[in-house]
């Protein structure tokens, strides 16, 4: 395969809505900027998201940043960093008012006001989260409107492109990153490109749990294996979000989510395989709790035979508040209820039946270890010079739980962070050798080794194993057992076929992405064997939870040496104690006003809820309160 | 169920026939079930694409029996057969390159500039147009599109097609956009061809929106001596 030379003054790899905005910060501020995206340019999880985004103070003035921060921080059990909480806050308005500027059209009230969805998304304490008509799709055409304009600066953008590793320099105690080596499948060659700057916008780790996610399948926890190829530093590697609520069968439909705990309505349940409730109150319970309740059972063995449990919403259609449910649902959630009824049935899309229902892989919390614009750590917590991180490979906002709505938000703020960063950093060359030469050997001696299996079959296995054993319950005998049988697999992976093909060589790409899941795989299970007991997303079965007093510490992981990855704890700042108990009590006060509410004279409820469902939906059509 | 499968290599082309196993009972397999099973057991390099398995991403389109389809959502039967889309130049297997119908508008499409235009007004047309998932399904049989150089991986295409389109009119019904960015916008669209529409019975969207009332015909009575074709005007 033939090797092209190519320079720009930043790369950016990923194309979703971290790396587009990072790329044209970049242009923006004059530079010329490769902008590298192995699906088709914009197809990310941004795209297929339920694009709502956080907005502070969309709905009222006195959302205030510490208010948004603090929630950030104390959801996420403290164990991010204080400085990307406080970024987050500041910068959400004016990321929001750039993805306007890009033709992002929310809904508008009379007064021209962006409306919000009218109640507060899952750990939020104040409603500011703004939805969008097509979802998604709303914010990937605004992505696409930013990288058509003409500018200043210059921006080429390549897809079908895997960014395969970074140009390492290293000198001096202190590691530079000047360019990397890409395989551009859509042109059969090789891109061995220099740059002052690369910024990593390509997180997300759903694919090592296929089927059982719902996220884009480049997902292969590339951003995490480069990065820490690199020298970087990872964070919270074990804080994986799990959606409690996917469908199970038929085969194309497992992992794809059909529900959030607030569109459970104020009187959904969650059962066992028996029927007996084992949590309600869901509505104003996080991700994790419901998440870790289904895993609880089905662990116990009280779980259905695709191994999960019942999502049951038919108390909310018994009243007169029956109708305004429905309404909410189908102008909240309707592209939820789509996949509902596809997989199980147009009753089960009108709540009459319960829905089987299992946690599926969402988001990835943990990542690589920057400072507040993306800057890149390693292991000394030194910045390595020229590589910045933004979006779901960034580490270290979210903590143990990521809040609803955040993640759009989240990648517009710190990619354009990333994108500045990069464009102001000077290029570094102390004047020594790069990795280059060997990196470019390592993928081409690759190209035409003959084998018996293929990338493939490892990646399929892995899946498997993951799901079982650090996927939303874990327990210690299980994760040494699958830590053991990583390194065997890795060692199978020298061994695959890989064709020579120039043009779209998916046995290639198979080995490339194979090895980026297993080295993810490993940073998972090391940092969730190190975090000994349950604490948000990181679920184990076979401990109890810190109880609230205890220091929170984040888990980070770095190389040591090749194949030693190094497990190092680094202690937090707690919040203080006054703010923790409120934003406790506010929770509890939700769950014990929704317990209230189930014990109400079905008339009194049903007037109650029917005026929550108004508010939520922003007015009921007149044929839906005729009974009230 | 037996299936047919195109496969596509530098040195072959073969029509391979595969035998589906259900996975459960009753099940209707979509396309992709059929793909994911036939690389696990036949054809371990197969190459095809897909992402969101949600209908939302649009890389995962193919054809079935001829007909441009998301792998994702169109159920299969038996015999059907399963080859790369016809419109775009293939690089493996059911994969087609799509950086040259991606890249058309980069630089050339002017964009509207600022906010608050569209604050007090009615923006439902532009949100019909951004149900486009990009599944480029509406190149099927398009006029303008077939007289770009297809056979080439690496050329750049002069000719316009119904996405294209659909971005330009987005351009039209933006509140934020000012007689400046439409009248580019429309250059545009002559540029890319449209004249050709006027001939063609019309094309079909991947997701249902209807190009030819929210598209086309907009865009061709807003061109110079723009009555639009009295055979189209029957199609409405």
């Amino acid at each position: 395969m033939q090797v092209v030379e190519k320079q720009y003054d930043v790369v950016v790899v990923g194309s979703g809505g971290a790396g587009t905005s990072a790329a044209v910060a970049a242009r923006d501020q004059g530079c010329s900027v490769l902008l590298v995206s192995k699906d088709p340019i914009n197809c990310s999880d941004s795209k297929i998201s339920e694009g709502i985004v956080t907005v502070r103070g969309s709905e009222t003035d006195k959302d205030t940043e510490t208010e948004l921060s603090s929630n950030i921080r104390i959801q996420g059990d403290d164990i991010g960093r204080a400085e990307h909480a406080r970024a987050f806050a500041e910068d959400s308005q004016s990321a929001y008012e750039w993805m306007r500027q890009q033709g992002l059209k929310p809904h508008f009230d009379e007064s021209g006001k962006a409306k919000t969805l009218g109640m507060a998304m899952g750990g939020h304490t104040q409603s500011r989260s703004i939805d969008h008509a097509n979802g998604g799709l709303d914010y990937a055409h605004a992505l696409r409107q930013a990288l058509t304009e003409k500018q200043n600066g210059h921006l080429d953008y390549m897809e079908d492109a895997w960014f395969l590793d970074l140009y390492v320099q290293e000198s001096e105690q202190r590691i530079s990153v000047q360019g990397g080596l890409i395989y551009h499948a859509a042109d059969g060659v090789l891109v061995s490109v220099k740059a002052q700057a690369v910024v990593l916008a390509c997180g997300g780790i759903g694919t090592l749990y296929f089927p059982h996610t719902d996220t884009m399948r480049g997902n292969t926890g590339d951003a995490y294996a480069i990065a820490a190829r690199a020298g970087a530093k990872l964070v919270d590697m074990e804080q994986i979000q799990f959606i409690p609520f996917a469908a199970v069968n038929p085969p194309s439909h497992q992992g794809l989510i059909v529900g959030e705990p607030v569109s459970a309505g104020a009187l959904g349940v969650i059962r066992d395989a028996t029927g007996k409730v084992i949590l309600s109150e869901i509505m104003a319970r996080t991700r994790a709790e419901c998440a870790a309740a289904i895993a609880q059972a089905v662990e116990e063995g009280r779980g259905t035979d695709h191994g999960g449990c019942y999502l049951d919403l038919t108390d909310n259609i018994q009243g007169a508040s029956a109708e305004p449910f429905r309404y909410v649902m189908k102008t909240k959630a309707g592209s939820l209820l789509k996949v509902v009824r596809a997989s199980m049935g147009s009753s089960a899309a009108r709540f009459e039946v319960p829905w089987e229902v299992k946690p599926s892989a969402h988001y990835c919390m943990g990542g690589i270890a920057t400072d507040e614009n993306g800057q890149v750590f390693d292991a000394n917590s030194q910045p390595i010079h020229g590589l910045l991180a933004a979006g779901q490979a960034l580490g270290g906002l979210h903590g143990s739980n990521r809040l609803g709505s955040t993640s759009l938000a989240e990648a517009i703020i710190f990619g354009r962070r990333a994108g500045y960063q990069a464009a102001v950093s000077a290029p570094l060359n102390s004047g020594s050798d790069t990795n280059e030469k060997s990196v470019i050997e390592y993928y081409l001696s690759m190209l035409g080794r003959d084998g018996e299996s293929y990338g493939i079959d490892i990646t399929r296995a892995l899946q498997k194993a993951c799901w079982k054993f650090i996927g939303p319950a874990r327990n210690e005998k299980d994760m040494s057992e699958l830590k053991d049988s990583i390194s065997q697999r890795e060692q199978q992976l020298d061994d695959c076929h890989v064709s020579s093909s120039k043009y779209f060589n998916q046995s290639f790409i198979d080995v490339v992405e194979a090895r980026n899941l297993l080295q993810c795989a490993t940073f998972i299970v090391q940092s969730a064997l190190s975090r000994k007991r349950s604490l948000g997303a990181h679920f184990r079965t076979d401990s109890r939870p810190d109880n609230l007093g205890k220091r929170p510490f984040s888990v980070q992981c770095f190389w040591e040496s090749e194949g030693q990855l190094k497990i190092v704890h680094e202690d937090r700042e707690a919040s203080p104690v006054g703010a923790r108990i409120k934003l406790r009590m506010q929770q509890g006060g939700k769950i014990l006003m929704l317990k209230l509410l189930r014990h109400l004279p079905l008339g009194l409820r049903d007037k109650i809820l029917i005026k929550k469902y108004a508010a939520a939906a922003g007015g009921l059509p007149k044929e839906n309160v005729h009974e009230a | 169920m037996k299936l047919k499968l195109m496969v596509i290599r530098e040195d072959k082309v073969e029509l391979e026939s595969f035998e589906y196993q259900q996975q459960v009972i009753g099940e209707k397999p979509v396309v992709l079930d059929v793909l994911l099973q036939y690389q696990e057991n036949q054809n371990k390099d197969y190459a095809y694409r897909y992402g969101c398995r949600n209908g939302l991403c649009g890389v995962c389109t193919v054809e079935v029996n001829g007909k441009p389809k998301l792998a994702c959502k169109c159920r299969v039967g038996e015999g059907d057969t399963i080859t790369p889309l016809s419109t775009l130049p293939v690089l493996s297997d059911l994969v087609v390159s799509r950086q040259a119908v991606s890249k058309q508008l980069v630089e050339k499409l002017p964009v509207p500039q600022g906010t608050g235009q569209d604050n007090n007004a009615d923006n439902t047309d532009y949100q019909r147009l951004n149900r486009c998932i990009e599944c480029y399904a509406c190149l099927h049989e398009c006029p303008m599109h077939e007289k770009n150089d297809l056979t080439n991986r690496q050329a750049d295409y002069l000719y316009g097609n119904p996405y294209s389109l659909l971005r330009i009119q987005r351009n039209l019904v933006d509140a934020n956009a000012t007689e400046e960015v439409k009248e580019k916008s429309l250059k545009l669209a002559r540029d890319l061809g449209i004249e050709a529409c006027r001939d063609c019975k019309g094309c079909r969207c991947g997701v249902g929106i209807n190009l030819k009332k929210d598209v086309i015909r907009p865009l061709l009575f807003r061109l110079p001596n723009g009555e639009p074709d009295k055979s189209i005007e029957k199609e409405y």
